[in-house]
């Protein structure tokens, strides 16, 4: 098609009258057409003024929370990915023991309420396993309770929590495991609306002293930056 | 820390790019009402307005849409993305319940968290458009109605106009220069 074809497409361009196909071959003619590029920029002012005249009416407010729940969960999921916390058992979790969560078990499958559901089920407790109740800060966060709940051979014990208040995008609960003066990061977790939630201790536990959980900014901290609202003497 | 409130839509652009839901939140506050009011007058249901609205909206914060100072104004860009998403239902849709101007009463309700002096200026805003699409002559105007409200080709228009495609292309260009030159004199 000629330059003089094209120029005629202009105004049908600006108004969304071309249909794809054309829409396309046009705008590879703008990227070699000056006079057509010029011509579409003075000619947009006119078109993006159409907007305006339309009757103004408000969306629903749904709209906006719906919106706004996506967001917030797909920004909590890149603060995860983004600045992960030191798992150094990562590598030596037996997968073969959980029951599948997905190929490519990433990190943020951690970050998660239901996703450790199938972390436990898959665990037949008749194995030994000790159950251990931790004691809540209570004046922090109200009338929690939590367990940790260990194997007979230490490995892949879970921590389970009920009535934590939620942590909204902005903060994340974060487990440690405190070993002496070492505490070192084992998972990130969220709870649900109605306050449970459940989380990894990758690390194998024996010999440590506590589980503990603080709050933290969204993706987690390399250190706890406050006291452990949760801990769970082992 | 400045007030993000104070923000111009470019940097509250650059922090959206960096997925900040704040700056996301806020540029919705700002541009939602316009952009689904333009969704809704070209789809005519609500639900396909929301759902168009929502996606260009999830569009932008994702990334995939990238705003650049050259395609004018952030809201003209976000416009933009609700008009192509817009047509593009009706398209695939095939919802033909194309409305005319002034056809069903559309309930006008101010945004809640706009200044009253914001709305103002957009209701003048709008008067000055309508005016100058008022003065453009009936068939320019009818094309400009049937291309950007009703989100026909230009072969479907000159069908149902039973002109020339040429004939459509050139009053559809025609319209615009008008236009441009209608809204200028406006501002003058």
């Amino acid at each position: 098609m000629t330059h003089e074809r094209f120029n005629e497409n202009v105004g049908a361009y600006l108004l969304g009258a071309l249909p794809a196909g054309e829409r396309a071959a046009f705008e590879r003619h703008l990227e070699d057409c000056g006079e057509c590029r010029e011509e579409v920029a003075t000619l947009r002012v006119a078109a993006d003024a159409l907007p305006h005249a339309v009757e103004p009416v408000a969306p629903p407010p749904a709209l906006k929370a719906s919106l706004m729940k996506a967001v917030e969960r797909e920004a909590a999921g890149d603060a995860a990915r983004a600045r992960p916390p030191r798992w150094p058992a990562w590598p030596a979790l037996r997968l073969p023991r959980m029951r599948p969560l997905a190929a490519g078990l990433a990190a943020t499958a951690l970050l998660a309420t239901g996703a450790l559901a199938g972390y436990e089920i898959g665990r037949t407790d008749g194995e030994g396993a000790r159950t251990l109740s931790a004691s809540v800060d209570a004046a922090r966060v109200g009338p929690a309770t939590a367990r940790v709940t260990i194997p007979r051979d230490g490995d892949q014990a879970v921590l389970r929590v009920a009535g934590l208040p939620a942590t909204g995008p902005e903060s994340v609960y974060q487990v440690w495991l405190k070993r002496g003066d070492r505490v070192t990061s084992q998972s990130l977790f969220t709870v649900g609306a109605d306050g449970t939630g459940a989380a990894a201790v990758p690390d194998r536990v024996e010999g440590a002293d506590a589980v503990m959980v603080t709050r933290e900014p969204a993706g987690g901290s390399r250190a706890p930056t406050d006291r452990p609202l949760v801990t769970v003497t082992l | 820390m400045k007030d993000i409130r104070a923000l111009a839509d470019e940097e509250l652009m650059g922090l959206v790019g960096s997925g900040d839901p704040r700056a996301f939140e806020l540029l919705y506050d700002r541009h939602g009402g316009p952009a689904y009011s333009l969704a809704y007058r070209i789809a005519g249901r609500p639900g396909v307005a929301e759902d168009v609205t929502q996606e260009a909206f999830l569009a932008i914060w994702r990334s995939g849409e990238r705003y650049r100072a050259s395609r004018g104004s952030v809201r003209s860009w976000i416009l933009g993305i609700v008009h192509n998403r817009a047509v593009d239902a009706l398209r695939h849709h095939l919802v033909h319940d194309r409305r005319r101007a002034g056809d069903a009463a559309l309930e006008y309700r101010p945004s809640p968290d706009l200044p009253t002096d914001v709305e103002a200026i957009r209701r003048e805003e709008g008067g000055a458009v309508r005016r100058a699409l008022r003065a453009l002559p009936a068939e320019q105007n009818r094309v400009i109605e049937l291309a950007y409200f009703g989100g026909y080709t230009h072969t479907e228009i000159a069908e149902m106009l039973d002109a020339p495609v040429g004939t459509v292309k050139g009053r559809m260009r025609l319209a615009l220069q008008k236009l441009r030159y209608e809204l200028g004199e406006a501002v003058a």
